[in-house]
């Protein structure tokens, strides 16, 4: 099965291709520019950002025009040739010649970041012992300038013997400069270089070596604040939260609008038959209930776009590592848990650099837990339906409500950590040291891309996964027969239904649980056709306010709690199979979380039918 | 003296690293703890000091207590 990656719409699994050119491989330690000047030199869109490890795969490219015709390959940033984790490991593998996927290159392009070439450059002189003709890219040339680095490159070409091209990956001169070398052929295999040299080399090549950046001290002089530190990440995480429930109110309330009119249109041009209804209750309920959400997506994504570039990632990594130390993990696996709440998907495989087995597993088996971008549709219509929109002092009880259940999955996705750590991955943590990059602006350009890749993702689903299951699901809840339970979805769930009378479901939840495996947000479209299909003759209103009156708080507060921690997303459990190479650990992942789902959805019916009486 | 016990924003020099951990001593030296490189502790953590942010050379570097533990640094 081909999972992509619905972050960047790769195929999880890289495939060789049969392309015949020269390769050209992208190699440099983490965080030196390496993906960027790959976008740069191939129109790729593979993911950028400023922490170290966002790439932990290969990813291939072609270069083609007239002169030249390449496969530019973009590898996960290394520090050195003995890798320690599964990212390095498939970087060195390729410079080493063992890759499965593509062959040893034939040039490298050693992408080190100017501004730290000090501490890069023993990495380069080890670099020069693999053989392979080399062109060295001082990446970022323009801003070690601007921070008062005067650096001579011509030195270290010498010392070296291969070229070495100033470049800065986000703009266009520096990269035509080192194209123009890469067609000259002018990458020659380098001088190898003696380690006892490097240090008098660094002199003659560094003529002015400036300081730590002032805007990075001042800044993590704030930021890394024991205290205020730990405040300002917080409130950040709330900020945020409140933000995707407020900001996105009114363009929510556009797009419901528009489907409204969509549907009222279709409804008096379609003659009165099945396929009017096949077109109103089933494809435009089923579809518009979910890209209503397309707002709230949008915002959440801005955020962990911004945090990503920004530099803060890093940070909020130091600050969380000491309390994460004693849950047994590690504050280096909160950049992959805090991606999975985008999505699980990237965030197990950002896992990846992590260099300690067990820290890995762990942080695999519980990223499902992290509240992903797609429950936040269920989220929303269930708390607009069942929570009151009032004030509780300056916060919306709604909002509250979505912090509250963010927070219990990051509290229970701790408590898991701990106890899996005590249980089965006992052992060992690694070591936290992580650089902690200088605080950059970010691109407009890759932001603004950013989130229209994520958008078009979002509708595409939409527009395939959702439109299907609308289909198929308008057609089971119409026919045959005149009430729900008689059709063949009622009959389907009457089959699944006894599972979930003991938590409170009803026979409509417990259908749109079915084809909610596919992805989370599609039992939100379910929901919106089998209710639509129910009320054709009254006048639908939005979705909140069916669900508010067909269903009882109990169980909605229950199904919210099924959602919390139910394992329902077909492509997670295929990449967790991936990344953990186990069988037996995803079906323990999946066990683990159906229990989970499955006991808290019983305790929360229960005890709130037993409080409200 | 220890990297861990040097204080707050008092630039010092490495002048070495001691630990039986061969993979936290490639780890440190990858990351460009070196001998001769000047090294400040910018901050530390809330819970027990631990971790640090430390500048090394011109880049600021995440280690726990017991990491820093294995750099010895010299005030010039």
């Amino acid at each position: 099965m081909t999972v992509l990656n619905p972050v960047t719409q790769d195929a999880i699994e890289p495939q060789p291709t049969d392309h015949e050119g020269a390769v050209i491989a992208l190699v440099g330690p983490p965080n030196a520019g390496k993906s960027t000047l790959f976008n740069g030199l191939t129109g790729g869109r593979a993911k950028v950002g400023n922490y170290p490890g966002v790439t932990v795969e290969l990813r291939q490219g072609r270069f083609k025009d007239d002169e030249i015709d390449a496969t530019i390959v973009d590898l996960p940033g290394i520090l050195g040739l003995k890798p320690r984790s599964a990212d390095a490991r498939v970087t060195v593998d390729v410079l080493e010649g063992r890759s499965e996927v593509v062959r040893r290159p034939d040039l490298l392009i050693a992408v080190i970041d100017a501004g730290q070439l000090r501490r890069q450059l023993p990495f380069l002189s080890s670099l020069t012992s693999l053989g392979i003709p080399m062109i060295v890219a001082l990446n970022m040339y323009d801003l070690a300038q601007r921070d008062g680095m005067d650096i001579d490159p011509v030195v270290l070409s010498e010392a070296l013997g291969v070229p070495v091209v100033p470049t800065s990956a986000p703009r266009a001169s520096g990269r035509e400069d080192l194209l123009n070398t890469i067609k000259k052929g002018q990458g020659s295999v380098p001088t190898l270089l003696d380690h006892d040299h490097i240090s008098s080399l660094t002199d003659k090549v560094i003529k002015r070596e400036a300081g730590l950046q002032r805007l990075t001290r001042t800044l993590d002089n704030v930021f890394l604040d024991p205290f205020l530190g730990v405040i300002i990440l917080l409130s950040l995480l709330f900020v945020i939260f409140q933000a995707v429930f407020a900001w996105s109110e009114a363009p929510m309330g556009w797009i419901e609008a528009g489907v409204a009119m969509l549907a009222d249109g279709a409804e008096k041009l379609l003659p009165d038959n099945w396929f009017q209804s096949l077109v109103t209750d089933g494809v435009i309920a089923g579809v518009g209930a979910v890209i209503i959400f397309l707002p709230q997506i949008i915002i959440l994504f801005f955020f962990i776009l911004l945090l990503e570039m920004s530099g803060y990632m890093a940070r909020a990594a130091f600050l969380v590592d000491e309390l994460m130390v004693r849950a047994g993990l590690n504050g280096r696996a909160f950049i992959p848990l805090l991606s999975s709440f985008a999505c699980a998907i990237p965030g197990m495989m950002a896992a990846r650099t992590l260099d300690n087995d067990r820290d890995r597993l762990t942080t695999i088996l519980v990223a499902p837990l992290m509240t992903c971008s797609a429950r936040l549709p269920v989220y929303t219509v269930l708390i607009a339906a069942f929570i009151p929109n009032t004030m509780v002092g300056p916060f919306g009880l709604q909002g509250l409500v979505m912090f509250g259940l963010y927070l219990a999955a990051i509290v229970f996705g701790v408590f898991v950590a701990f106890i899996l750590r005590k249980t089965l991955t006992r052992g060992g943590t690694q070591s936290l040291l992580m650089e902690l990059p200088s605080y950059k602006r970010p691109l407009l350009r890759e932001l603004a891309l950013g989130l229209w890749t994520r958008s078009k993702i979002f509708l595409r689903r939409a527009g395939t996964v959702i439109f299907t299951v609308s289909v198929i699901l308008w057609f089971l809840v119409s026919y045959p027969g005149d009430s729900f339970r008689e059709s063949f979805a009622g009959r389907i769930g009457s089959f699944i239904e006894p599972i979930f009378k003991p938590v409170g479901f009803t026979l409509e939840m417990v259908i749109a649980l079915v084809p909610g495996i596919a992805a989370r947000e599609v039992a939100v479209g379910a929901l919106g056709t089998v209710y639509a299909v129910q009320n054709a003759e009254e006048d639908l209103d939005s979705m909140a306010s069916v669900l508010a009156s067909e269903w009882s708080l109990p169980a909605a507060l229950a199904f919210l709690a099924w959602y919390v921690f139910a394992p329902q997303c077909i492509s997670t459990i295929a990449v967790a199979r991936r990344e953990t190479n186990s069988a037996g650990w995803t079906w323990f992942m999946v066990g683990y979380l159906t229990i989970l789902a499955y006991v808290a959805a019983g305790l929360t019916y229960h005890i709130s039918r037993a409080v409200i009486g | 003296m220890r990297l861990s016990s040097l204080p707050r924003h008092k630039t010092a020099i490495i002048s070495g690293i001691r630990t039986p951990n061969t993979d936290l001593h490639d780890g440190l030296t990858e990351q460009g703890l070196v001998e001769g490189t000047s090294v400040e502790i910018l901050q530390r953590g809330m819970i027990g000091g631990t971790p640090l942010a430390v500048r090394v050379g011109r880049s600021v570097l995440a280690l726990r207590r017991s990491e820093a533990d294995a750099v010895e640094v010299v005030l010039p």
